[in-house]
């Protein structure tokens, strides 16, 4: 499964539980990333597990389903090319804050839980009511002392004439004065006021103690909701007035109400912080997420670009949809200086030559491999400002590529001004790190063009010496050979009354060895040519190739006395000047080890097999021992003496070089005086 | 009258053993055409173009065929042959090309310049005068010249 689909499984099953797209590849130990997920994830939520949601093993992506026990919370997706250590990390760091928003997500239910505990069975009273005061909730204390249902209370607000409030000293508490009311306008918590109120179930006043809390929502100055929080002193309040000596009880249970309302409106506080800060890092994570997604794009482009320019492009590319950048300058480190690709504005004051290394911030960076954030590039004193003033740009941040000993830096642009934070640099430097194995990768490609153009030039001038050798050879061995067999040849016409019989035959023998050496130079260049460093493939009618060689090397007579016999043949793929020679040297040789036969036989016959033909060419000549068949290729190695049959012993080490050359095999088999066959493949030449 | 007049064959061989081999040859084969032989390229262009040691005698208007040896020194076959065919007269006169191998990449040049006829000459003493007779007897005899 690729890392796309990956992708879309996953997201058909995420609904709305989180989705982490994180990018890894071409580890071949899935199990080690899954260990490291595991591991990151367990760090911040112990009870995680892991497993794959697609029961088929993978190679270069999958879809993971994060869990704990039936519980599942979200999904892993990861896929894609060239992984570097800052990827995982940042892998690391997304499953960390997935873990943490899992946590914080239990955390804030278990409050909830205990929040609705205490809600439910606290005696004191608590109501909601939201910003124009009406009575969104309430507790069965708040019940209980109100004397009024909930469905009675909701909807209700302060301003009902109703509540029939009272203040301590008996006058009418109107609704705007209630402290809820009063909360919500200043926006102030309205603590311990007391004030009594109708309850219609006893047909009594109430009195009680009240704090009203406002509540906002963060980023907003309005208050949305207000919760009061009261008890009931109606008890206190008649003890207090009734008997001295009960007061000092009375204002101890007053304390003790005080105190049990704050430690209540402090988990309430609590609880509404937890949850603000579970939306905070659920959207984080959805930045986090987003950044990632892009991030995997950048890396897959990257990792397919082939020049400096590509990177720099997709470099600027991905940091534009990050971060909104404006520009990316890659810097190249040559040597003790650097060069910049890319961002058209900057490049003409730069003119693309090399500056010194120490000479500007740029190079600096690369020299200390330090990260530097420019805020301003015209206050910066690091900036030659001559040119900054015509920089159009505000912020720079300029990341060193591969820190450890950095080759490159790249520099990030803004037109406004641009303060990156710890996460944000972090980005820049992962995206930094993915552009360094590009430019690796181009550089190691641009060094094995380079080794392999240094090779082939000197194999070509060692081909160029090999033939000016062979062409020395050709020329200046084979003249003097002429003039020997020549001047015998005066020898014997001018001078032949004054030689007997022997010298006549010393004359025939060297005559004789001046040709056979003719012979052996001509041998040797065919080998050496059958080397030749180029071939043209091309099909080759076999059956009019090995009939034409044929025809070329016999005489009519001959042709008479041989049974020739040559099958109809599919063609082969070859040089032809070289498969030419394989036919020149096999039927040559099939001619001459059966040039002792009465009859000689000769029988060429072909047989395809796949995409490849094996060609055979039999006689029943001399044959050989099969014991000596691997020496039958070896250069002057015979299987016959000179007497027996004439030969340099080169012909089947040309044929097996060729045939080689083409990829083919050659083999062959023997019987000593009952001939020979020889085999050789060759792939088929297309349907001719 | 120059020794070279009336000249009907050129040789240009520089081995004197090649040549004397060549020109036996051809007497041998009642070919009693005239034959002059120089032994490098400098000489070759001095006889044909009428100059240095060869500035007293006239064209040779008898000139019927060129027998060149591709390496010469000096000035070596091809660049002879380039000469004698970029010269409007000389153009006409058929010029064999002789090597001694067929491995020579000089081969295609030499047809590019206008070489009449290209031979390697055989290492077989039998097929070299063979080659050599065939050679006389198709160009000076066969072979019909403008008139």
């Amino acid at each position: 499964m690729n890392s796309d689909a990956a992708l879309r499984l996953a997201n058909l099953h995420a609904n709305d539980l989180f989705l982490l797209i994180c990018n890894l590849s071409q580890m071949s130990n899935n199990d080690k990333i899954l260990e490291i997920f595991l591991r990151s994830l367990q760090a911040v939520y112990p009870d995680l597990s892991l497993s794959y949601l697609s029961p088929e093993s993978v190679n270069s992506g999958s879809a993971l389903k994060i869990s704990s026990g039936e519980k599942d919370f979200g999904f892993l997706s990861f896929g894609s090319s060239e992984p570097g250590e800052s990827d995982l990390s940042l892998m690391q760091n997304a499953c960390g804050m997935l873990g943490l928003i899992l946590r914080k997500n239990e955390q804030s239910q278990e409050k909830q839980n205990s929040f609705r505990i205490l809600f439910e069975n606290m005696t004191q009273g608590v109501v909601y009511q939201d910003a124009k005061g009406n009575i969104t909730s309430a507790n069965p204390a708040a019940e209980r002392i109100l004397g009024l249902s909930l469905d009675q209370m909701r909807g209700r607000t302060s301003m009902n004439p109703e509540w029939k409030a009272i203040r301590e000293n008996g006058e009418n508490l109107s609704g705007e004065h209630h402290p809820a009311m009063v909360a919500l306008r200043t926006g102030k918590p309205v603590l311990n006021s007391v004030q009594g109120i109708y309850n219609p179930e006893i047909e009594s006043q109430v009195w009680m103690a009240v704090d009203s809390i406002p509540q906002f929502l963060s980023g907003s100055s309005e208050p949305y909701q207000v919760i009061s929080v009261f008890s009931d002193i109606t008890l206190q309040r008649g003890a207090q007035l009734a008997e001295s000596e009960a007061i000092s009880d009375s204002v101890k249970m007053l304390d003790e109400s005080i105190r049990t309302r704050k430690a209540l409106l402090s988990v309430v506080e609590d609880l509404q912080k937890t949850e603000a800060d579970l939306s905070d890092t659920k959207a984080n994570l959805e930045i986090l997420n987003s950044r990632l997604q892009e991030l995997v794009y950048a890396v897959k482009n990257l990792s397919a670009a082939r020049t400096m320019e590509e990177i720099q492009k997709v470099t600027a590319a991905s940091a534009k949809a990050l971060l909104y950048c404006d520009g990316v300058t890659l810097m190249l480190r040559e040597g003790d200086s650097y060069r910049a690709v890319g961002v058209d504005p900057i490049l003409p004051l730069c003119g693309g030559k090399p500056f010194p290394l120490e000479s500007w911030i740029n190079g600096q960076s690369i020299l200390n491999k330090q990260i530097a954030v420019v805020p301003d590039i015209l206050a910066d004193a690091k900036l030659p400002q001559d040119l900054a003033k015509d920089i159009p740009f505000k912020s720079l941040v300029l990341v060193p590529v591969n820190p450890d000993d950095p080759f490159a830096a790249l520099g990030y642009y803004w037109s406004k001004e641009f303060i990156p934070t710890a996460n944000e640099i972090q980005l820049l430097q992962t995206l930094a790190d993915a552009a360094a194995k590009a430019i690796q990768n181009i550089q190691l490609v641009d060094n094995l063009e380079k080794n392999v153009k240094l090779r082939t030039s000197e194999l070509e001038i060692v081909v160029k010496e090999l033939e000016s050798f062979s062409y020395s050879v050709s020329h200046d061995l084979r003249a003097p050979l002429r003039v020997i067999d020549g001047y015998v040849q005066i020898l014997l016409e001018d001078f032949s009354s004054k030689l007997d019989g022997e010298g006549k035959r010393v004359c025939g023998v060297i005559s004789d060895s001046a040709r056979k050496m003719g012979r052996l130079i001509d041998d040797l260049l065919a080998f050496s040519r059958s080397g030749k460093a180029s071939m043209e493939l091309s099909p080759i009618d076999m059956a009019a190739m090995a009939r034409s060689v044929f025809s070329e090397i016999t005489t009519e007579n001959l042709r008479n006395h041989i049974d020739f016999s040559l099958d109809k043949m599919p063609p082969a793929m070859g040089d032809p000047s070289l498969i030419k020679q394989v036919w020149l040297n096999l039927i040559g040789n099939a001619i001459k080890f059966s040039s002792k036969k009465d009859r000689p036989v000769i029988a060429i016959r072909s047989e395809r097999k796949g995409d490849e033909v094996i060609f055979s060419i039999s006689d029943n000549g001399a044959g050989f021992d099969m014991k000596y068949a691997e020496k039958l290729f070896g250069v002057f190695q015979r299987m016959h003496s000179q007497d027996e049959f004439e030969g340099t012993g080169i012909g089947l080490a040309i044929v097996q070089r060729i045939i080689a050359r083409h990829g083919g095999k050659i083999w062959a088999s023997a019987e000593p005086g009952k001939g020979a066959a020889f085999y050789f493949t060759l792939k088929h030449g297309g349907e001719a | 009258m120059s020794e070279s007049d009336g000249m009907e064959i050129l040789l240009v061989e520089d081995n004197p053993l090649d040549a004397e081999l060549t020109i036996r040859t051809l007497k041998n084969r009642n070919l009693a055409s005239p034959i002059f032989r120089v032994s490098d390229g400098v000489e070759a262009l001095d006889f044909l173009f009428c100059r240095g040691a060869f500035a007293a005698r006239k064209f040779p208007e008898t000139l019927r065929l060129i027998l060149l040896d591709i390496k010469l020194p000096k000035i070596d076959g091809l660049e002879v042959l380039r000469a004698i065919k970029t010269d409007p007269v000389l153009k006409k006169i058929p010029t064999v090309m002789l090597s001694s191998s067929r491995e020579d990449p000089d081969i295609k040049k030499a047809y590019d310049l206008g070489a009449n006829s290209y031979v390697v000459k055989p290492v077989n003493f039998d097929s070299f005068s063979k080659c050599v007779s065939d050679l006389g007897m198709y160009w000076i005899i066969v072979n019909q010249r403008i008139v």
